[in-house]
């Protein structure tokens, strides 16, 4: 037992050690410089690059089974490498939604035939996926969605118009969560699909953001066809598999990489935002504020063979790093550095979104106190 | 026991919490803490048998080699109860100092605060038979307490005021702050479950008031302080450079959480009764001397 934890505690900063060394030699200096001022195609391109880097590095799926494509490490390094990533300040890849949200839920529910067709490219930065959850008339109240998929010879057509969904531009496949069944009750009618965004029927319009740029648009499907094999866990169990995808949206990976964008826009405001003297009080808690949404992503981790200890410490990171983001950038844009406008005013705008998406803080504040606290319903 | 998988929890740390739990369990489990708070509901001779005065120095020292880390976790629990005894001190001092572990009392420190117009203000100082550790350097000097004068806005503290202070030196303070800090969360986290329980008790509008949403994103909010109160000084007992900023959050975060306590009982949680402001006085305590230590 103590041995085994030498070693362990051997490999893990082994580990540790070279994902620095690797991140120092591939954090390009121009990214370094110019993130979060850069026009909005040139910072798709570094993204997508970067993705690529992860995976020739050997850093993509760290968590993930080597079988397809992965490290086969454990949660821990996954963390432990967006803890390391902060403090290089890389980029976050574009890949994020195929890895975050994809990769987890077909290791946990997918066929063999999706793991082995899907998993390889999300992680080598080749496909890049979106998530087609929320529709005009569904957003909070996600199980109403109206998006229809019909059964046909061989699989569904699915009809219907998904909203704000991001990276869809840019997308190869869409994680999809439509009706497939008008006459089962709520949480068992529906089914999610893995959607081919270059099949005939899907028709993408582009929405300006708050910030200007237009990372997510309107998405309609007019009969696209879905084939059988694409269907995820049963039919009829979408609620279920959305559940998966919805816990590791909100989770510690996601979590983590938050973390990384945060520090670095702490680090700014601390180098070079605030005059000497100036808003200490304020800075002093939101720096220490990062560092312990850093510190409750690895006691989630820590406690992820407790299924209710877990959830008690996951279950707020949502809401933490995304107030904490908004607190930080009211303070920078109040600040008013001269040398970095265009970063905060864009930042600024831009952090409005992190209470919305990912389930609003006020239904992360519901799902808190009842599956948390276990108030009445 | 893996370090990582625990936060550097170490084996002495999961034991000895679990232990103090039932013994704060068997001594004052079940009853309202305006019950207790003003009685010795846990003897001094108890604390001495279990050797709980022992358990941060070396155990070279014949200690049970705690670490900041394993404190932490023990301040939490001892946090859930605000059982007047001068155990924390205690613990420390004896930590630091062969003077204090050659005393088989009580030992405690003196600290200037703001709020007493830095004069010094000693927990426990009005309990019989209790030291102050007068200097922290070397062996420590350690002096029978003489009371000038008593504050009893904290009664689970024993607070006196005036005569000499406690000099510091090497990682003394810091660590003290750490753990009167752990100490806060575990009052933090002991509001919070009570306040759960409450609102899914009392009945207004024909119905449990925790069905209502206020109430959910209000104890929402004091699940999201409480979590990040604990993450705060497990930080800090872990990394030093942050432990000052760390523990000041998780005071304020703390204190947070149980007014917030404090509103979802109503009227009941404005009775002396009740005892919720035995916590308020705790940690508003615990925080001004904390802040009183040097940085
Ligand atoms: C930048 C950004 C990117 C996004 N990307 C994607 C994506 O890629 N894919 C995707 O599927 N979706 C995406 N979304 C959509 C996001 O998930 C929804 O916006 C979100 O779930 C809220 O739904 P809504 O916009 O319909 O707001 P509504 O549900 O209409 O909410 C409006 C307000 O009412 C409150 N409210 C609603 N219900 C309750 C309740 N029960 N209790 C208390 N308050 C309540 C909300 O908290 C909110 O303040 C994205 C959103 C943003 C902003």
């Amino acid at each position: 037992m103590v041995a085994a934890t030498t070693v362990e505690g051997a490999a893990r900063s082994r580990f540790r050690r070279d994902a620095e060394a690797w991140l120092a030699e591939n954090v390009s200096e121009y990214w370094r410089q110019h993130r979060g001022a850069l026009e909005e195609a040139e910072e798709t391109r570094i993204r997508a690059e970067w993705d690529r880097k992860l995976y020739q590095g050997g850093y993509a799926g760290l968590s993930l089974p080597v079988e397809y494509g992965g490290q086969g490490l454990g949660l821990a390094e996954e963390v432990a490498f967006g803890e390391l990533a902060a403090r290089a300040q890389a980029p976050d890849g574009l890949g994020r939604i195929g890895k975050i949200l994809t990769a987890p839920t077909l290791i946990a529910h997918g066929t063999e035939y999706q793991k082995s067709t899907y998993l390889q490219p999300i992680l080598s930065g080749e496909h890049v996926w979106c998530q087609g959850f929320s529709e005009p008339g569904s957003g909070s109240d996600l199980a109403s969605v109206a998006c229809s998929a019909r059964r046909v010879d061989g699989g569904f057509l699915v009809r219907g118009t998904k909203t704000w969904t991001s990276f869809s531009r840019h997308s190869h496949r869409c994680l999809l969560l439509a009706r497939s069944d008008e006459s089962a009750p709520r949480y068992r009618n529906l089914s999610l699909l893995l959607l081919d965004m270059h099949a005939s029927g899907v028709e993408i319009s582009p929405i300006q953001q708050i910030s200007g740029s237009r990372h997510f648009s309107e998405t309609h499907f007019d009969d696209v066809f879905v084939a059988e094999e694409d269907l995820v866990g049963e039919e009829g169990e979408g609620w279920k598999m959305a559940m998966t995808v919805l816990a590791n949206e909100r989770g510690a990976v996601e979590g983590i990489t938050r973390y990384v964008e945060i520090r670095a826009d702490m680090d700014l405001l601390l180098e070079c935002c605030s005059q000497p003297g100036e808003a200490m009080e304020q800075l002093e808690s939101l720096n220490i504020r990062v560092e312990i949404v850093r510190t409750q992503v690895s006691k989630a981790v820590s406690r992820q063979d407790d299924e209710v200890a877990f959830l008690r410490s996951a279950m707020v990171l949502k809401v933490m790093w995304s107030e904490l983001w908004q607190e930080l950038t009211s303070l920078a844009a109040k600040l008013s550095c001269p040398v970095h406008r265009a970063h905060w005013r864009h930042q600024y705008l831009e952090s409005r979104s992190a209470t919305i998406y990912s389930g609003t803080s006020e239904i992360q504040r519901n799902i808190i106190a009842e599956r948390v606290l276990g108030l009445p319903k | 026991m893996s370090a990582v998988d625990e936060m550097g929890l170490g084996e002495v740390g999961v034991v000895a919490s679990e232990a103090l739990r039932e013994i704060l369990a068997r001594a004052v489990g079940g009853s309202p803490v305006a019950s207790y708070v003003n009685e010795r509901p846990l003897s001094w001779d108890s604390v001495r048998q279990g050797d709980w005065d022992m358990l941060g120095a070396a155990e070279e020292d014949g200690g049970a080699g705690a670490s900041l880390r394993d404190l932490v976790e023990l301040a939490r629990v001892w946090g859930s109860a605000v059982v007047p005894s001068p155990l924390v001190p205690t613990l420390m001092a004896k930590r630091w100092s062969p003077a204090a572990r050659a005393c088989a009392g009580p030992v405690t420190v003196s600290v200037p605060t703001r709020a007493s117009g830095g004069r010094a203000v000693t927990p426990f100082g009005v309990e019989p038979d209790v030291r102050v550790l007068l200097d922290t350097e070397g062996d420590g000097v350690v002096a029978k307490f003489v009371v000038v004068g008593a504050d009893p806005y904290a009664p689970s503290l024993r607070l006196a005021e005036g005569g000499q202070a406690t000099t510091w030196s090497g990682v003394a303070a810091a660590e003290l702050r750490v753990v009167w800090a752990a100490e806060a969360t575990g009052c933090a986290s002991r509001m919070l479950g009570d306040a759960v329980a409450y609102v899914k008790e009392r009945q207004q509008f024909g119905q449990p008031i925790g069905r209502f949403q206020a109430i959910k994103h209000h104890l929402a909010n004091a699940h999201l302080l409480a979590e990040q109160a604990e993450t705060a000084v497990i930080l800090a007992s872990l990394e030093p450079e942050r432990a000052p900023a760390a523990s000041r959050f998780a005071f304020d975060a703390s204190l947070r959480v149980i007014e917030i306590a404090v509103q979802v009982h109503g009227g009941l949680g404005f009775t002396w009764e009740m005892g919720l402001h035995m916590y308020l006085r705790h940690v508003s305590a615990l925080r001004e001397l904390a802040a009183g230590l040097p940085a």
